[in-house]
């Protein structure tokens, strides 16, 4: 069973707004993610593209050290701007199709990874246009990254993602935006999907 | 041990095309690298348009200082060292913003906008009025400019850019003039640390495009247009005595926008007229450049022409010899309908950066790279070949400045980047290019150049400050 939006118990914190969703709706999101995950480092790129709606938004914005006082809200871009990702479906499945090729060298031998998914928090559930439901989910993730021998890789971050109702996969991913918690890439690259 | 200049010369022997990968791992030889090498040559700073305002500030990196560009009330740009003259911290942290004075955080020191020292906290009190101001402000540094792009020199002896720059401006010209009223660089800088050194990037964005088809198999090719036998069939490779390189193609893409309205199609084929009456037919335009020793990027390249309306430019910061961090610019020309610019911002991370599919794979190939030259010892010892197209180069061109190789796959820029590494590493004095006998007269008609088409970046008679609000 699903809680609409209707039926969801609102608290509007003035700093810190969310909701109540049942357990079940918690329990159907949570364990999204960790298919989401698994699929990743199980290095089954196709399955996981299939979570993707086919309007997905794919943005990793840039993250700024700008000045508290003076342009804070300038830390996380709000406007168009330069970006690690701004990807549509279609770039999406180009990527998919680089990690599937034998070529990709920063990805053969494929990394080992481990995306480790928290916090999962369901800010907002509504109907759309269409009539589905869509949900405003946020979460934290750990990911660690080793490849040959003792290359390694930690990142840290947020994402913030709208899960839209499907039949067959349980959600579609229709918007996903990452932030990733450095300012300058702390690795020779981002080859791994997030 | 010390390295002599012996020592150097025979690492590097860009005459028979060896080197020895010391250089690129020695700790002594990157010690030397920021006194003779950074603390000498002109070093990209940040282009105009990312400080458009009085108080608009931006910090970077000049070899491993780090440094502050301040745009000043009179609209002139100073740049100064980001070390306060008391203990050394740095006075300014953010990557950018707007400022009217910058306050040391460690004990309150402040500095104007210019980097002059205006008061120290307790002032009257501890210092008794023997604190003298005028000699405490942060380091100054040289700056000049070149059509928007600022640069600058902790050598006062240095010449000055435009004859540092040399006949390359007779390059730059293309990507920095390409339509009326010049560029601007697009917000936000993709930044990331690459394990290696600073050189293996220089060297490859000077013009190897022989790595291409291998490196990017899995993006050139598969994922984008490409064929390699045509980048060596016409392109060109270019090795200026002032260590520049530069691979180019000298036709640009015009044509039609994939989604877009009439608009932005006109604009891609005005600018394609616009810049062959400015600059001639056949002029060099689209490629992969290094400004010696770590300012590069890719003039107008991309596969299709939307993208190939944009230039990248990088700068790549030396952080020890074992490491670098690799700065991202995007910038196109002002005059671009707002519609293609946002385009462009959307697509053009899809590509290069940290996470571009092109450009991952260099990082690959660099990291590993340097933890064999890191970790070996035989590794360090064996010496690398880069005698790729010796001999077929063209040492006097009807039309190109520089030396010539009529093909795209070849280390001659690498060999010039090279040559001029080693000239400033065993020099004493500032290394004036002496050996070519063309090079006064190349200099000569890039000023000849500079006077005939003056790109005005901003009219400083009539700069009206700017109170910022938030000062």
């Amino acid at each position: 069973m699903t809680l609409s939006y209707e039926e969801t118990a609102v608290h509007q914190d003035e700093a810190f707004p969310y909701i109540h969703v049942s357990p079940e709706l918690q329990h159907q999101v949570t364990q999204f993610y960790y298919h989401e995950a698994r699929l990743l480092d199980e290095w089954r790129w196709s399955k996981w593209l299939a979570l993707f709606a086919q309007d997905i938004r794919y943005w990793m914005p840039l993250r700024r050290n700008r000045l508290r006082t003076r342009s804070f809200d300038q830390e996380i871009p709000t406007r168009i701007g330069m970006s690690h990702m701004d990807e549509n479906h279609h770039e999406l499945s180009m990527r998919v199709k680089q990690l599937e090729s034998s070529t990709h060298w920063s990805e053969q031998p494929p990394s080992r990874t481990r995306h480790v998914v928290s916090n999962v928090w369901v800010e907002q559930v509504e109907t759309n246009d269409d009539g589905i439901e869509e949900l405003s989910v946020r979460t934290y993730f750990i990911v660690y990254r080793n490849r040959s021998e003792v290359d390694v890789d930690v990142w840290a971050g947020q994402r913030q993602d709208v899960l839209r109702r499907d039949p067959e996969t349980g959600f579609k991913i229709a918007n996903r935006t990452i932030l990733l918690d450095q300012n300058v890439i702390l690795s020779k690259n981002l080859s791994i999907p997030f | 041990m010390t390295l002599t200049n012996h020592d150097l010369e025979e690492m590097v022997d860009w005459q028979n095309g060896s080197l020895s990968p010391e250089i690129f791992t020695n700790e002594e030889i990157y010690r030397r690298e920021l006194e003779k090498v950074f603390g000498r040559t002109w070093l990209f700073l940040a282009h105009d348009s990312l400080i458009p305002k009085p108080g608009d500030f931006f910090t970077t990196y000049m070899g491993a200082d780090p440094v502050i560009v301040a745009r000043q009330r009179d609209g002139s740009v100073k740049a100064m060292l980001n070390s306060c003259r008391h203990r050394g911290m740095m006075v300014c942290r953010a990557e950018e913003g707007n400022m009217k004075q910058f306050t040391c955080p460690y004990h309150g020191w402040v500095y104007n906008l210019a980097g002059e020292l205006t008061s120290a906290p307790y002032e009257e009190e501890v210092y008794h009025g023997k604190l003298d101001k005028s000699k405490w402000g942060l380091r100054s540094i040289r700056v000049e400019e070149y059509k928007g792009l600022y640069f600058g020199n902790f050598d006062d002896d240095a010449p000055p850019l435009v004859d540092y720059l040399g006949d390359f401006t007779y390059y730059m010209d293309t990507w920095l003039d390409a339509s009326d009223g010049g560029m601007e660089f697009l917000p936000g800088i993709i930044k990331w640390r690459v394990p290696g050194n600073w050189k293996i990037i220089a060297e490859q964005s000077g013009g190897d495009a022989y790595h291409a088809a291998v490196t990017h198999a899995s993006s050139l090719g598969l994922l984008m247009a490409y064929d390699p036998a045509l980048e060596n069939e016409y392109g060109h490779l270019v090795g200026s005595r002032q260590g520049h390189g530069f691979a180019f193609f000298s036709e640009m893409a015009g044509g039609k926008a994939a989604g877009m309205g009439p608009e932005v199609t006109e604009w891609l084929d005005n600018r394609v007229r616009k810049m062959e009456e400015k600059h001639g037919r056949g002029r060099p335009i689209g490629g992969n450049f290094t400004i010696f020793p770590n300012f590069g990027g890719l003039p107008n390249l991309s596969n299709e022409p939307t993208t190939s309306a944009r230039t990248i430019f990088r700068v790549w910061h030396p952080k020890g010899p074992n490491e670098f961090e690799a700065w991202e610019f995007v910038a196109v020309d002002k005059s671009m309908p707002q519609e293609l610019k946002d385009e462009l911002i959307t697509r053009v991370s899809f590509a290069e950066g940290a996470a571009g599919v092109v450009e991952m794979d260099d990082g690959e190939n660099w990291a590993y790279v340097r933890d064999i030259l890191e970790n070996g010892y035989q590794a360090r010892k064996i010496s690398w070949n880069m005698q790729m197209g010796m001999g077929t180069e063209v040492w006097e061109h009807d039309e190109y400045p520089g030396h010539i190789q009529n093909q795209g796959f070849g280390e001659l820029p690498a060999r010039a980047i090279y040559r001029r590494w080693l000239e400033f590493m065993t020099s004493e004095e500032w290394p004036v290019v002496q050996s070519d006998p063309r090079v006064p007269e190349f200099v000569e008609r890039a000023k000849e150049r500079a006077k005939a088409s003056p790109t005005v970046i901003r009219d400083r008679a009539t700069w009206v400050p700017e109170t910022s609000a938030d000062a």
